[in-house]
């Protein structure tokens, strides 16, 4: 079960990051700002340490199961490469998501309209890391 | 001013985690103290000119888009004084340097989480500020590590994703049919697209998603592991502010800015707030748990701020802001209460407080005015906030609901009535660990005692100079 979740977990991320890729592909810089916002980390590493939390586990049975994970996921490296070639190498049309606004430039939107969001996203990030520090930390 | 109760909890955040606190080993209490202090001032004292001013003079990459309203400021007042409460309990009862570290760290982030979702004016802005909370308030609860707050944690996790994904959808929804995200470019949307059925289910997914982070009834199911199980200042956060900043007050902020008072809006207030004031009280009365007590409590007193809201009046809204700031104050001394009484007897169980008021005096008596407060007795505050909001539903014709806040006000009366009779009249346990209660912990009591006693007799003031500007700003 917690396996599973896990992996449920690090889809997650993943599927965030590629669809953030696709979306500044897509022309639509303000929701690809939108999802960066909404993946930021937060849901994944919070995710991952409450799960890993529900169970102790020993350092020997944890260098295996790290093996394990890396030898279930030898698929996501090539799939990537194969995404990010993807990406690139085609000329997508444009499309705003029907949003009015002048901005084209990611640069612009992060750091002109949303910039309280991104002070947000590092406060998230910084909770999610003490967090993850905090619950982790041997006694 | 607005823009640097947002930055300067981020700049102490920073620095004390930074190599610049082994200079300042023990400033961070006291930079946190200062800090909250001075908007808990500013914020009474200030006029709502002057507490705006300035927030186009920062750096261009610094022109927040926040705005202080009549109503944030009575909101950015609660978060100072519960975050006060809760700032000095830890600085008693968390002893040990590390843990008391992580605490403070997650509590700059949650007090600056709630600031900003208190000043802005932007859906997809807040949501992320609701998230800020959110993520820091899961680790304050799973502080302690124990099994109880792991659960509590992750059942407050779980809750909150589903809100977030609900949060998530309507602005999606907003996206499509509006023209942007902030509060005006939806507002105008509503009138431009008011009866596509799209602009309903966004609102409708939207209200559900902040239901849940105020945790109303149906949507309370983590309340109370949350409440019980996270340690005594985190709990004080929780009841006094979080709750009600990440959930309640965003859903008045939307009705203000957004979707105004409808019929159907008000309808659903109304049934969300009957049904939270009867059920909270009900589930109150079955508790042996003091602060699982204290957590049903709260949901059945945050239903009186949804039913004073749901009446659209100007006395219903004001007796609504009323109670809001007043449950922080009484709900903020009941937790410390439960403290100290675990202080002493090492447990939250109340058939351990009886005949407490025995060796405990002063935490007896402070507790007696949150009970009077809680249950609506004059003079003290909450009677006043409580007959505004009755007041207001009558005036709405809205007698039915009337009625069943004043029935529950008994049902309030009971669940203290017998948290009290244990501690006064229960005889003297023997189980008592004989510690003697921290002065500071006395000192706090003593001043939220008298704080309700005091709002509650000059509550003429408080009405004319906060809460009623504050309901006529919200009213069409």
């Amino acid at each position: 079960m917690t396996t599973r979740l896990l992996r449920s977990a690090v889809g997650l991320g993943i599927t965030s990051a590629v669809l953030t890729l696709l979306m500044f592909r897509f022309k639509a810089p303000l929701a690809a700002v939108f999802e960066l916002s909404v993946c930021s980390g937060l849901i994944s590493v919070v995710f991952i340490s409450t799960i890993s939390l529900t169970q102790r586990v020993d350092r020997a049975r944890l260098a295996v199961r790290r093996k394990e994970r890396f030898g279930k996921f030898w698929y996501l490296p090539i799939l990537l490469i194969i995404a990010t070639i993807f990406l690139l190498g085609i000329e997508l049309p444009a499309f705003n998501l029907a949003l009015k606004t002048n901005i084209s430039e990611v640069r612009d939107i992060i750091w002109n309209v949303r910039h309280l969001d991104l002070l947000g996203q590092m406060a998230i990030l910084l909770a999610a890391t003490l967090g993850v520090a905090m619950l982790f930390k041997q006694k | 001013m607005a823009g640097w109760l947002v930055l300067i909890p981020f700049i102490i955040l920073v620095l004390m985690n930074s190599p610049v606190r082994r200079i300042i080993k023990h400033a961070y209490f006291g930079l946190l103290l200062v800090f909250l202090s001075w908007q808990l001032g500013f914020t009474i004292f200030g006029s709502q000119r002057s507490l705006n001013l300035g927030n186009n003079s920062l750096a261009p990459w610094l022109k927040f888009q926040l705005n202080i309203d009549s109503l944030s400021v009575i909101v950015l007042a609660v978060i100072s004084l519960a975050g006060l409460v809760s700032l000095i309990l830890a600085q008693v009862l968390i002893k040990e340097n590390r843990p008391r570290q992580h605490f403070l760290n997650l509590f700059t982030i949650a007090i600056l989480g709630m600031n900003a979702v208190t000043m802005l004016e932007d859906v997809f802005s807040l949501y992320v500020f609701l998230e800020v909370t959110a993520v820091s308030s899961f680790v304050l609860i799973a502080l302690q590590k124990n099994r109880d707050c792991l659960e509590a944690s992750f059942k407050y996790l779980v809750m909150s994703s589903v809100a977030t994904l609900l949060l998530l959808s309507g602005v999606a929804l907003f996206i499509l049919t509006c023209s942007g995200t902030s509060f005006a470019a939806i507002s105008e949307g509503m009138a431009f697209a008011g009866t596509s059925p799209w602009i309903k289910v966004a609102l409708g997914l939207f209200t559900c998603g902040l239901l849940i982070k105020s945790g109303m009834i149906p949507f309370h199911a983590w309340v109370p592991d949350a409440y019980a199980a996270a340690s005594d200042p985190v709990s004080v956060l929780l009841a006094g502010a979080v709750t009600k900043v990440a959930g309640l007050y965003a859903i008045l902020r939307l009705v203000i800015f957004v979707w105004g008072f409808s019929p159907v809006i008000e309808q659903t207030l109304l049934f969300v707030g009957a049904l939270s004031v009867v059920g909270g009280a009900l589930l109150a009365l079955a508790q042996k748990d003091f602060k699982r007590m204290l957590a049903y409590s709260s949901i059945s007193q945050l239903g009186y701020v949804l039913l004073g809201l749901g009446s659209g009046t100007m006395v219903g809204v004001a007796g609504a802001i009323f109670h809001f700031f007043n449950h922080t104050v009484f709900k903020s001394l009941l937790f410390v209460n439960a403290a100290s009484f675990k202080q002493h007897t090492g447990s939250d169980d109340m058939e351990k407080l009886k005949g407490v008021s025995s060796v405990m005096p002063c935490s007896s008596i402070t507790s007696l005015a949150g009970f009077f407060s809680g249950a609506g007795i004059p003079p003290f505050a909450g009677f006043w906030s409580k007959l505004l909001v009755i007041l207001g539903l009558w005036e709405a014709s809205r007698q039915g609901y009337a009625v069943i806040a004043i029935l529950a006000g008994l049902l309030t009366m009971g669940y203290f009535l017998n948290l009290e009779r244990k501690i006064f009249l229960g005889g003297e346990s023997v189980e008592f660990k004989k510690h003697k209660v921290n002065n500071t912990i006395v000192w706090l009591e003593v001043t939220l005692a008298l704080l309700t006693l005091l709002c509650g007799l000059f509550y003429p003031y408080l009405l004319e100079h906060f809460m009623l500007p504050a309901a006529a700003s919200m009213l069409p």
